[in-house]
């Protein structure tokens, strides 16, 4: 196995003083080395949630229940915050949706980018400065020296961004975590940014687990994307594959609902409704009350996991004999 | 950041000039004649005439701030009416009394509130918690004079550690000095400290929702390091206006706290002051309040462009 994280049955949820919410609810999914996959997804589906749990950063409340994330063949899901955090920064970084309020306010950028390496190595501070400046030169960020002394307010969205990029690299990670990086950000910038995520990717041989919900974005980047829906994976598989020969209809529906070039539409094809809150998740398939297709079993059992070819959790491709009528997929 | 402080040094002059006008309009809208009220009832009228033009009082009123305002600045702040010493040596007296029981009271109140409220806030939940926010609320509640009480009670009489109340001096006696101002720096620096706790506490815990916190974390801090040296410094900003206010308002004179303890500070003399019509002293007195609450205001912005960068570079010129 060449897998530098592969997360098993991973379930969180939130404990309350009234009870517990799940909201993730056993997903697996692999990263090989030097790899990109993008997780895609609705607002509030776990895209976010499923992140921050890989870097052990799950939200106050939050508690993985069941499964494993493994990094580089260790489990890293049960371990002490403590032990975490000398995994953090160096071995996987992240970044965040929101330059803006990401930075420190009241330290310098190069205070910033440097205390990363101060934490993970022990290198000098005159070390740690000149591997700092380079850093922000490689992120490309024009004259570095300068920038080195300035402050998060003195820099625009897309440089800070940079600073992020600069300060999440340093230690040269295995895997990087980008939530959403480019979301905050100008259109303009943000074909920079994920540029420089991909170049900087290839160029320090790390493996990317990119959340986003652009899937022009996915399109681009991913070597292999995984479909959440509501708190599941809904398909799973290599991006070739899923976009020529999506599977679940709410796949297909986010697909669909790309506005293409050559087509002289008026109104977007969109999914009717909005993602179930955890508290009133239906029984079976959680798609079920948006689902086109959905069948009398939908709404009961759980979609079993179907691996022909890429990995689907939908009835419609079960070969047992599901109850009620099975319309034709194809004409999604 | 040298212009950032020349501007507020600026502002700091005009504020005491607009100050002294205040103060100096004070005895003039205050019903009464000087003149009268320094002689007395039984005063002849030429006495009075005489007075008037000895105090100047018959000049115009811009004439007479100007020579009041020139006093002021060579140290001339007018004669006591009840025993004729002069306002500013009255003062000087009083000062070091009031200036070193605010310095202790806030020296414990800062001691106190910055751990108490750390540990409150990144243990939220806990028993140490609890007990900070019980600390922290019977702070608040309970009067100063109540509380001073209560201290004589338990620590003098009842446990006998400590004289109930009295003052010595520093330079005359330096450590039944400091024992004696033990009791009133507890008792004026516990309500900073519950007043501080719960502002560090509240401000923390916003602090560590924020995004640059998890940043911190994402790079491989442990809590410590992020509570120290990301969280504290922004959770302290808020803290500092409520501690620079406090401050200014120790340095008028505790009055409660002083009557209690029998410390003869700023407070006792302002309310002597007024209670005998002392003119002049109340004057000079709440100069110097103003002047001191200027002082700690002007200190304070300085702190605050310190603690955060973006604070010198926000005004109009850059």
């Amino acid at each position: 196995m060449n897998d530098i994280l592969s997360v098993n049955h991973l379930s969180i949820g939130f404990d309350h003083s009234y009870g517990h919410t799940s909201v993730i609810d056993d997903i697996s999914f692999n990263i090989e080395k030097g790899q990109t996959l993008c997780i895609v997804g609705e607002s509030g589906c776990g895209k976010s949630l499923t992140s921050l749990a890989v870097m052990g950063l799950l939200p106050s409340g939050g508690r993985i229940h069941d499964g494993q994330i493994v990094y580089k063949g260790q489990d890293i899901s049960r371990k002490s915050q403590k032990e975490l955090s000398e995994i953090r920064g160096k071995e996987i970084s992240m970044i965040f949706q929101e330059p803006m309020t990401a930075l420190n306010p009241l330290h310098s950028i190069g205070y910033q980018v440097s205390e990363v390496l101060r934490v993970h190595q022990k290198v000098s501070k005159h070390e740690a400065k000149e591997k700092a400046i380079e850093m922000l030169r490689l992120v490309g960020i024009p004259s570095p020296e300068k920038r080195f002394a300035q402050y998060p307010h003195e820099l625009s969205g897309g440089m800070r961004q940079r600073v992020m990029i600069a300060m999440a690299l340093i230690c040269h990670p295995g895997l990087l975590v980008a939530d959403e990086p480019t979301t905050a950000l100008d259109v303009t910038i943000q074909a920079q940014i994920l540029e420089l995520i991909q170049n900087l990717k290839s160029q320090f041989d790390m493996a990317l687990l990119l959340i986003t919900h652009d899937l022009g974005v996915v399109s681009e980047t991913a070597d292999k994307v995984v479909v959440m829906y509501a708190g599941q994976v809904v398909e799973y598989g290599d991006t070739k594959e899923l976009f020529t020969e999506p599977k679940h209809p709410y796949t297909k529906g986010l697909i669909n609902s790309i506005p293409k070039m050559d087509e002289d539409t008026e109104v977007l094809p969109t999914i009717k409704g909005s993602v179930p809150s955890p508290d009133e998740m239906p029984m079976g398939c959680r798609f079920v009350t948006r689902c086109p297709f959905a069948m009398e079993i939908c709404s009961k059992i759980k979609p079993p996991k179907i691996t022909d070819g890429h990995e689907v959790h939908c009835w419609l491709y079960s070969s047992e004999d599901v109850k009620g009528e099975n319309p034709s997929v194809d004409k999604v | 950041m040298l212009l950032y402080i020349a501007r507020r040094f600026f502002l700091m002059i005009v504020i005491l000039f607009l100050v002294s006008i205040m103060v100096f309009g004070l005895i003039n809208i205050i019903p009464g004649d000087p003149a009268s009220l320094m002689l007395g009832q039984e005063a002849t009228p030429q006495a009075l005439a005489s007075l008037r033009q000895n105090l100047g009082l018959n000049d115009p009123l811009y004439l007479q701030y100007i020579h009041w305002v020139g006093g002021v600045l060579q140290g001339n702040l007018g004669y006591s009416l009840s025993d004729h010493t002069p306002v500013l040596n009255i003062l000087l007296s009083k000062i070091p009394v009031t200036l070193e029981l605010t310095i202790f009271a806030f020296l414990l109140a800062v001691l106190i509130a910055v751990p108490a409220g750390i540990i409150s806030a990144v243990h939220k939940g806990s028993v140490w918690d609890y007990v900070t926010t019980v600390f922290a609320l019977s702070g608040v509640s309970i009067p100063a004079f109540w509380l001073g009480i209560l201290l004589i009670y338990l620590l003098s009489l009842t446990l006998g550690w400590l004289p109930p109340s009295g003052y010595v001096a520093f330079a005359q006696n330096p450590v039944r000095n400091i024992i004696l101002m033990i009791m009133p720096s507890i008792a004026l620096g516990i309500r900073l400290s519950a007043q501080l706790t719960r502002m560090l506490r509240s401000s923390l815990l916003e602090v560590m929702q924020s995004d640059y916190i998890r940043t911190g974390y994402a790079k491989g801090l442990l809590e410590k390091a992020v509570v120290f040296k990301h969280a504290l410094r922004n959770a302290m900003l808020p803290v500092l206006t409520v501690a620079g206010l406090e401050l200014s308002s120790f340095l008028g004179g505790a009055v409660i706290t002083e009557t209690i303890f029998a410390v003869p500070g700023l407070g006792q003399l302002i309310v002597n002051a007024i209670l005998t019509r002392d003119f002049p002293v109340v004057q000079g007195a709440i100069l110097f309040m103003a002047f001191a609450v200027v002082i700690v205001n002007f200190l304070v912005d300085i702190a605050y462009s310190l603690l955060d960068p973006r604070i010198s570079l926000g005004g109009a010129s850059k």
